[in-house]
């Protein structure tokens, strides 16, 4: 936000002073869209998460004949039946789509307010200042 | 700090031991009063900028530090809760592949439920039941999440100081500009 107010006009009449509520508005402004950038990266690993496991669950279905599938838990890998694989992979899968899918609206509401913030700041501020990178 | 140096503040957020920024309500009348040249606000203020971004800079690599300890400690908290859940469903025994050393695997039997061994740090390992174990665990993590959201609190408030802060610089050059602009036109 370095270039929030533009340097003065000389056609432009005088600055409009900026209250503490518009002060709030441009801090909460540039809260919204940091935690939006924050989500981003999150939905991205929880995405690439999510295609591992998608992955686990073809390879689980291709080892249906074999004895054992090990499955990785924290550090090491246990020897569970394909049936037990099965289970634990859908679980985890469907954790991290709820989590992603969590995420995906917090960043939706967040982005919506950004809007909403922006509008009125330069309904009053208009050319003084600049809220795009 | 501009905002400490006895000036009027109308910054009305505090929080903990953190500095706070200095707004001004009325750019003309706080000049007025503030009597000596723009220069010297505008370097006091360049002063506290520098400040804040070194804050920032530290707070988040603490929030950071703390994002990545919260997976590990899930990791660890996930491999127990399914020995546990392997315990409940009348297990003897489990086999595992694990790293003997790095890039050789081999294979272990786990035929103890009952306790596993938490390693504490300075070379100290603790054998716990299982349930005490987890119960350990699910406190590191809450106290771990506590303090993420506390310095995620710090860093929102140093990140609001940093913009009342551009803002009143710009307000203040831009006060300036126009006062010289006004003055060069009179003359």
């Amino acid at each position: 936000m370095a270039s929030t107010l533009v340097p003065a006009d000389p056609e432009a009449g005088p600055d409009k002073e900026v209250t503490w509520e518009d002060q709030q508005k441009l801090n909460t402004f540039n809260r919204l869209n940091a935690k939006v950038r924050i989500i981003a990266e999150e939905i991205q690993t929880k995405k690439e998460q999510l295609l591992q496991y998608k992955d686990a669950e073809g390879d689980i279905m291709m080892l249906m004949d074999e004895p054992v599938v090990r499955y990785q838990v924290g550090e090491v890998f246990f020897h569970l039946s394909d049936g037990e694989a099965t289970e634990l992979v859908s679980k985890h899968t469907e954790h991290v789509e709820q989590l992603i899918s969590q995420l995906e609206s917090e960043s939706e509401n967040h982005t919506s307010n950004v809007s909403l913030l922006k509008r009125a700041l330069y309904d009053k501020f208009g050319k003084q200042i600049n809220l795009d990178d | 700090m501009a905002a400490a140096a006895g000036l009027p503040n109308a910054n009305t957020q505090t929080h903990s031991e953190l500095p706070s920024a200095l707004f001004i309500e009325n750019v003309d009348g706080f000049m007025k009063e503030f009597g000596k040249p723009t220069q010297v606000l505008l370097e006091a203020l360049q002063k506290d900028f520098s400040r804040f971004k070194s804050l920032e800079r530290r707070l988040t690599a603490v929030r950071d530090m703390l994002k990545s300890k919260i997976p590990e400690i899930e990791k660890t908290l996930e491999t127990i809760k399914f020995l546990k859940t392997k315990k409940d469903a009348g297990a003897t025994d489990l086999s595992t592949n694990f790293e003997l050393t790095s890039g050789v695997w081999s294979t272990a039997k786990i035929s103890n439920f009952d306790n596993v061994f938490l390693w504490l740090g300075a070379n100290v390992m603790v054998e716990y039941p299982i349930d005490e174990a987890i119960a350990i665990l699910e406190e590191n993590k809450s106290g771990a999440a506590g303090k993420l959201t506390s310095t995620q609190e710090d860093l929102d408030f140093i990140a609001d100081q940093i913009v009342i802060t551009q803002v009143s610089m710009a307000r203040i050059h831009n006060w300036d500009v126009t006062k010289r602009r006004k003055t060069s036109e009179v003359s």
